[in-house]
């Protein structure tokens, strides 16, 4: 997904979060200080520099983005506090410049505004010094105006110039001898930059695009059941705020930057809040702006997981005879394949197969003196198979096709029994099983005698598109017409991507309507790119 | 001259010159900052100055309490003057003192014109 445009609420929302991204933050930006005169509070200036932008800009919400940027513009100009608030303001008046008289913006007139602001805040020195805010604001304009020419999506405009933003941060010591002397880079520039971090992660928490998908590709992850379990955020906080006329939505944004699991609930006079955070005393300092705080609860759940792990350990620490890998995609089908006895999963599927080594390393890790690899993929079989020669463990590839395949050949997994005999039994069950898959089509073709348009519901039975549909339901209701038969007993779906739990459970009830003698289940899979992944056995 | 330290082996002089040089330097430094003006004395108009006579821009005399500095300024448009002001003010003292070891009283920046900035 790309967001080609944005409004004047966006900008202001996302202004917003940039000004709390750097209210989080200004203490780190203010150690940073050194210029002009070590007074250190860079990042303070800059905070209320911004929040009296965005007190300007709330004032004219409803207004078209043009007036709302000049209202921006303006409120920081009222509230200019020191040389890297007025900079600030300076870069806002060239980017209101640029937005006057627009409904919404483009990537190439954030782009340019961006660009007119640094240029703006160039005019208004005698004598400009490189390696500061300026010089970080210019190239981020310069490489945002760039990325625009050949992509017209905000974001990957915006975070192409925080990029750069930040190779230009790293130099600033060689620009400017104060700063290498200090050992430190550029206070302005880095809240400049913290400020553009906040504004896109806001863009995106409003616009509800996932920043993930914007960053590379990272290789396939081994994860593992009985490993080291990484937290992110590492506190669970509580506490009440008292206080009035209490504005949840605010309180929300503001606590958004600290961490995750975030909930604010409650009325005029109190607030509920509960956030997973590193800083518990970052929330805890930002809430006692709303008021009062009591029934602060604060829970280190590392050691609540580690408590938990270290009974788990006791109970299961026998090396099996047969372990087993399998490749999964979607945390639903990683549970499905754990809770028949998967010892490790690597992530993987049709768009990103996991590579030979990925395997390899899963079948090192397993407590087991044999293992045996189930791909899922046709497309990994191969990869699966290099792994027998090249682990120090004997392994056998049970070659499964689809984790609905797997599914079934895990009925005839026994860890304690010899490899051979086990991995023999499991292939036996694997044609037992009529695979079926719902999915959209990525571009263009045509493929026995269906015309398929980019975008259409295709159904596939065993790996081969049989049918298309106008959405996933219908397609799982006429994939099944070609896939039972009288011997059929029992109808299994995953629901993954783009499908709710409601539209999961409507379709039970009309298969169990539509095949009474038959068994029907439906468990949540997560899968990517596939609505439902179906077997017939 | 101003005398800034007297020791028992002599003193330390500088010259009104250095003083009004360091000065304007750190004032041009001044973001917000566009331009320095000094008075014409025969006509009274007041002109704009280059880079290599910043000087003019400042004037210093002494004090009980210590110099007292006058920085005639423009600034441009569109900016927060007393920030600005504010910005010229710390900065020149800093350097005046941190610098030179200059004891300084006040740094008064008086604002001579205000300059529209590109396309404005």
């Amino acid at each position: 997904m790309s967001l080609t445009y944005i409004t004047g609420n966006d900008l202001l929302r996302s202004i917003k979060a940039g000004c709390i991204k750097l209210e989080h933050n200004r203490d780190s930006v203010d150690l940073l200080n050194v210029f002009p005169v070590p007074d250190g509070d860079t990042g303070t200036n800059m905070y209320l520099t911004l929040m009296s932008a965005v007190r300007e800009g709330e004032k004219n919400r409803d207004k078209p983005l043009g007036k709302l940027a000049k209202s921006v513009s303006m409120g920081s100009l009222m509230g200019a506090r020191g040389n890297s608030g007025v900079i600030l303001s300076q870069i806002f008046r060239g980017m209101a410049k640029v937005l006057e008289g627009k409904d919404q913006a483009s990537a190439m007139d954030i782009a340019q505004a961006l660009k007119t602001g640094a240029d703006t805040a160039y005019e208004a020195v005698m004598k400009p010094v490189e390696g500061t805010i300026l010089t970080v604001a210019r190239e981020i304009g310069k490489a945002c105006e760039a990325e625009a020419k050949k992509n017209d999506d905000v974001v990957a405009v915006l975070l192409a110039g925080i990029q750069t933003g930040h190779a230009t941060l790293a130099r600033t010591p060689s620009m400017l001898p104060i700063l290498k002397e200090a050992g430190v880079v550029d206070a302005g520039g880095r809240g400049f930059l913290f400020f553009l971090e906040g504004f896109v992660e806001g863009l995106a928490q409003e616009r509800e695009i996932k920043l993930e998908q914007y960053r590379e590709q990272a290789p396939a992850e081994v994860t593992t059941s009985r490993e080291e379990i990484k937290l992110d955020f590492q506190y669970c906080t509580e506490v009440l705020i008292k206080g009035q006329d209490l504005d949840p939505l605010d309180v929300r944004d503001h606590l958004a930057p600290l961490g995750d699991s975030l909930l604010v609930v409650g009325g005029d006079d109190v607030l509920k809040v509960h956030v997973h955070s590193n800083h518990p005393g970052k929330v805890l300092e930002t809430c006692l702006q709303w008021g009062q705080l009591s029934d602060i609860k604060i829970n280190n759940m590392l050691e609540e997981v580690h408590e938990h792990r270290l009974i788990m350990e006791e109970a299961s620490h026998n090396q099996k005879a047969v372990g087993l890998v399998a490749v999964s995609a979607g945390d639903g089908v990683g549970e499905i394949l754990e809770s028949l006895g998967v010892d490790m999963l690597v992530q993987g599927g049709q768009t990103m197969n996991p590579s030979t080594e990925d395997l390899l390393n899963a079948c090192n890790q397993v407590d087991a003196q044999s293992v045996i690899i189930l791909p899922n993929n046709s497309n990994i079989i191969m990869s699966a198979r290099q792994v027998v020669e090249l682990c120090d463990k004997k392994v056998v590839v049970v070659p499964t096709r689809s984790v609905m395949q797997a599914i079934t050949a895990l009925i005839a997994y026994d860890s304690e029994g010899d490899i051979e005999e086990v991995a023999q039994e499991m292939t036996s069950h694997i044609d037992n099983v009529t695979y079926g898959e719902v999915t959209y089509a990525v571009r263009d073709s045509a493929v026995n005698g269906l015309t398929i348009k980019e975008g259409d519901t295709i159904g596939l039975i065993q790996d081969k598109v049989v049918l298309t549909s106008t959405n996933a339901e219908e397609a799982v209701i006429d994939l099944l017409k070609e896939m039972i038969n009288e011997d059929s007993e029992l109808i299994t779906l995953l629901y993954g991507e783009g499908v709710t739990e409601a539209d999961s459970q409507a379709l039970k009830e009309r298969l169990q309507q539509e095949y009474p003698d038959k068994e029907v289940e439906v468990h949540y899979g997560g899968q990517p790119h596939y609505s439902y992944w179906l077997s017939v056995e | 001259m101003f005398k800034i330290k007297e020791t028992e082996i002599g003193d330390i002089i500088v010259e009104r010159e250095v003083i009004e040089t360091i000065a304007g330097l750190a004032a041009i430094d001044c973001y917000g900052l566009v331009g320095m003006v000094a008075q014409d004395f025969q006509s009274g108009l007041w002109s704009i100055l280059g880079l290599d006579s910043i000087r003019k821009g400042v004037s210093v005399r002494s004090s009980d309490q210590g110099l007292i500095v006058d920085v005639h300024v423009i600034v441009g448009y569109g900016i927060k003057i007393h920030e600005v002001a504010h910005n010229v003010m710390q900065k020149v003292a800093y350097v005046l003192e941190h610098n030179a070891g200059i004891t300084i009283a006040q740094v008064n920046v008086n604002v001579k014109g205000v300059k529209v900035l590109g396309d404005n």
